[in-house]
């Protein structure tokens, strides 16, 4: 369609009036209308743009009466050139649908593209989700496990000082809880002969049932035992210092040999440095003389 | 869509027209004023964009104005055909800015495709080294 040739010969016709031509030869704008039509028939216009095309079918029936009736006269040209144009927009129409269409096309698959990518967005981060959760559920099956362990571990060490308090009052000694541990003070005399070191036979007995609570520490090997000699002041300071080491010294290889670890148990004497009575009575010396056994780390009651 | 109407109206005129004279024909007047809102439309659907739509405009409006100069000098038979003319010379701007409107939006649409089928074409090719 020479749509610009048809516009410009439009103008011109009109201004120059009607130019006859025999009635055996249809005038060109007659036959462009008929092309038109044509075009927008192939173009399918009869699907896209039906009521169009129905009006340029009426406005070409018109023009071809009038060419009928009247031969090729402006009044048929004019006619025809509405014709043309009515034809022109029906394909015009038909073109503007199919463009339509062909965007709705596009878009559908567009938008089937944004769902797909969405939909594997949420997927992922459902996935993220279920993952999270796990790992929650993990988390707290550990800290529940810590806790269950930390637990037991308390309990263990509760029985472990029950265990303790009952085996060392009963041998006048006692347990307590300071700041540097629990700390397990036996009497001397239940333990060594005077001014002696080596285990008297009823301290071995004694130092079993010890050995036996003490023992519950095997697993954590990072928690010392410190056995600490003391003496009364009776007699020189050296001699004190190197009898209460001897005498802490004899209680842990017992303890070692009763199966707690070498590298657990560890000794160190005092001699008369820190009294816990005054010396001045026999009773004030009795409870000098002593060994303690401090338990790095137990969480005080 | 007015076409309908006016092709309705335009058979009994052509046949009244074999009949009566020139002379007996009224002045076009609803004809121009029909034009006239065809140019109206056809501005408002953006013909002024699009180069041959804009042309069909201008021949529209051209005559409109030989219309109402035929009219003046009581041609009427003659005014009313120009008015037709101008009226489907401005119908055929506007579906033509229409139609521009559609390819515009039709290729946009596409354009995104072809970048989203370009995004997927370097996903399932992966990074390359």
């Amino acid at each position: 369609m020479n749509r610009c040739k048809m516009v410009v010969s439009g103008v011109v016709v009109v201004a120059f009036g009607a130019f006859g031509c025999t009635a055996s030869h249809p005038p060109q704008q007659l036959l462009d209308a008929r092309a038109s039509y044509q075009h927008a028939m192939a173009n399918q216009a009869q699907d896209y743009s039906p009521a169009a095309l129905a009006n340029a079918q009426a406005a070409l029936q018109t023009a071809e009466h009038a060419y009928s009736a009247n031969g090729d006269e402006q009044r048929t040209r004019d006619l025809a050139y509405v014709a043309e144009r009515k034809a022109d927009i029906a394909n015009v129409d038909a073109t503007t649908g199919k463009e339509a269409r062909r965007e709705r096309i596009a878009m559908d698959q567009v938008l089937a593209w944004q769902q797909s990518v969405a939909q594997s967005r949420q997927g992922a981060l459902e996935q993220a989700r279920q993952q999270l959760a796990t790992t929650g559920q993990q988390l707290q099956v550990s800290q529940a496990q810590v806790e269950s362990e930390r637990q037991a571990r308390l309990e263990s060490e509760n029985r472990m000082r029950d265990a303790l308090k009952k085996l060392v009052v009963a041998y006048g000694g006692s347990v307590t809880e300071q700041p540097r541990g629990t700390v397990v003070t036996l009497p001397g005399a239940i333990l060594f002969a005077s001014g002696q070191y080596q285990l008297s036979t009823g301290a071995r007995t004694r130092l079993d049932g010890l050995a036996q609570a003490l023992s519950a520490l095997k697993d954590q090997p990072e928690r010392r035992i410190i056995v600490e000699g003391h003496t009364d002041s009776t007699g020189s300071d050296a001699s004190n210092m190197v009898l209460s080491q001897n005498r802490a010294e004899s209680v842990r290889q017992y303890l070692i040999s009763r199966g707690l670890p070498e590298g657990q148990v560890l000794a160190s004497g005092a001699g008369s440095t820190e009294p816990l009575k005054s010396d001045a009575t026999a009773q004030g010396r009795a409870a000098n003389r002593r060994v303690e056994l401090v338990i790095e780390g137990v969480t005080p009651r | 869509m007015k076409f309908p109407v006016r092709s309705a109206n335009l058979s009994p005129w052509v046949l009244g027209s074999l009949l009566l004279a020139c002379a007996s024909t009224p002045p076009p007047t609803h004809r121009v004023a029909s034009a006239q809102e065809s140019v109206a439309a056809a501005r408002q659907a953006g013909a002024n964009d699009s180069a041959l739509a804009s042309l069909y405009l201008q021949s529209a409006q051209e005559q409109i104005g030989v219309a109402q100069g035929l009219m003046k000098k009581g041609d009427m038979e003659h005014a009313d055909l120009v008015a037709q003319r101008a009226d489907v010379d401005a119908d055929l701007a506007r579906s033509l800015a229409r139609e521009h409107a559609a390819r515009a939006q039709a290729d946009q649409a596409v354009d995104a495709l072809r970048a989203i089928e370009r995004q997927q074409g370097l996903q399932n090719q992966g990074p390359t080294n």
